[in-house]
């Protein structure tokens, strides 16, 4: 004969698994678990790995510190092409408005991609990818809807190289924006480009804007280039000033290359 | 209360120590508090508000619902009657053991038929598996050596 109180204990059972499964009583009580599940997992790898730490030798460590810089080094680039990778329709209806607003009728636009290689880490230079059927010859310019990027170096069958006007092989005629005052830049590599030999009636400031002239047959006229950082005076006598370009070229989606039809 | 079942206590804090433990460290899904909880009912020491108490605990650092194991172990209450008691009480450990890895069948299987009714995880055969040859006799012989005899366990003849 079964006890009259085991049946009201099997009824309470009963109802308390309804209420843990209708109610937020299993709810709270995983996440506590989970919570603490984690915490233990972490501190248990933790003690695991401490003691081969421990043991590890030097040349184990010095591995382990360059695999953590490679690493680190490819969380960066695929962060920067995930940037670059942002907002691409925006990119291409600012390169139409170029064709639209401030180009002469005389250059000529074809769109391409650029491409961040090792040149574009180390030697200031850009590959761009455009269409196969499309002509790029060398010496156009390369522009963007805030400025100029470079000039083209070399050309493939689809790529170009590009001089960035940060590269020291550049140089380029740039009027301030303020008192269209005329100075030549050439690029100093490491984002940065100089002005030099400055007269003292030019009134070069930190924070004017640098733009083209529009008097070579290379770049139109008005498209920002530099915002000079730093201006000082050399042992010649002459100023001199340093300035960074407008266009940050790590964030470029799609470039512009000008050829001018009077070349 | 706790101080007269303190070893009591303490035996049941380590289980869920290390069923906690084991758990989340493990792919097992150890239930070694349930496990205890069948060797409380089979040694018959214990009164109902224990059962009650441990099969709560089971079920609150076990994650099943909390009632599963009071649902289970009062069927098995139920089932194993004080003729049964007295059978166990004068089995030797391997008969004991064997008759705790029954009692534990019982027990899991009603578990998982609640489970199955309210659509909770399933678990490894290996679980089971491991629970019934490893953790059984540990518990139980950890249980004998740890808990203290009282007078009415003790089956006198005449």
């Amino acid at each position: 004969m079964i006890k009259f109180y085991k049946i009201w204990l099997i009824c309470l059972g009963i109802s308390l698994i309804f209420l843990d499964k209708y109610t937020v009583i299993s709810y709270i009580r995983d996440n506590i678990s989970a919570f603490i599940g984690s915490k233990v997992s972490l501190y248990s790898y933790r003690i695991k790995s401490y003691t081969p730490l421990l043991l590890m030798n030097v040349d184990q460590q010095q591995d382990l510190a360059k695999q953590n810089a490679t690493l680190k080094k490819q969380v960066e680039e695929y962060s920067l092409l995930l940037q670059q990778s942002k907002n691409a329709n925006q990119n291409i209806k600012n390169l139409q408005e170029i064709s639209d607003y401030r180009l002469q009728s005389n250059f000529k636009q074809i769109i391409a991609k650029p491409v961040l290689d090792i040149n574009y880490f180390v030697g200031d230079k850009l590959l761009i990818e455009f269409n196969k059927g499309e002509s790029v010859s060398v010496g156009s310019a390369v522009v963007n809807k805030d400025g100029i990027v470079g000039q083209i170096l070399s050309v493939n069958n689809s790529t170009a190289q590009v001089y960035l006007i940060t590269n020291p092989n550049v140089k380029i005629y740039l009027q301030n924006t303020v008192d269209k005052s005329k100075v030549l830049a050439q690029g100093a590599g490491n984002n940065s480009l100089v002005v030099r030999y400055i007269d003292k009636q030019n009134s070069l400031k930190v924070g004017d804007i640098l733009e083209t002239t529009g008097l070579d047959d290379v770049y139109p006229g008005g498209l920002k280039v530099a915002r000079v950082t730093k201006v000082f005076t050399e042992n010649n006598g002459f100023d001199s000033a340093v300035c960074v370009p407008v266009i940050d070229f790590s964030q470029l989606q799609y470039v512009s290359v000008l050829e001018n039809d009077n070349r | 209360m706790i101080i007269d079942n303190i070893r009591l206590v303490m035996l049941v804090l380590l289980l869920v120590i290390l069923q906690f433990m084991l758990n989340n460290i493990t792919n097992l899904y150890l239930d070694l508090v349930g496990i205890l909880l069948v060797v409380c009912l089979m040694n018959g020491a214990l009164t109902v508000l224990h059962l009650v108490i441990i099969a709560l605990v089971a079920d609150l650092f076990g994650y099943w619902y909390i009632g599963e194991h009071l649902v289970a172990i009062m069927c098995l209450s139920c089932i194993f009657s004080s003729r049964m008691h007295h059978f166990f009480k004068i089995s030797n450990f391997l008969l004991k053991m064997l008759l705790i890895q029954v009692a534990f069948c019982s027990m899991s299987f009603i578990i998982y038929v609640l489970n199955k009714i309210f659509n909770n995880h399933s678990h490894l055969f290996i679980t089971y598996a491991i629970q019934l040859i490893i953790f059984i006799p540990i518990i139980q012989i950890v249980y004998e050596k740890f808990i203290p005899i009282k007078s009415r366990d003790l089956i006198w003849y005449d």
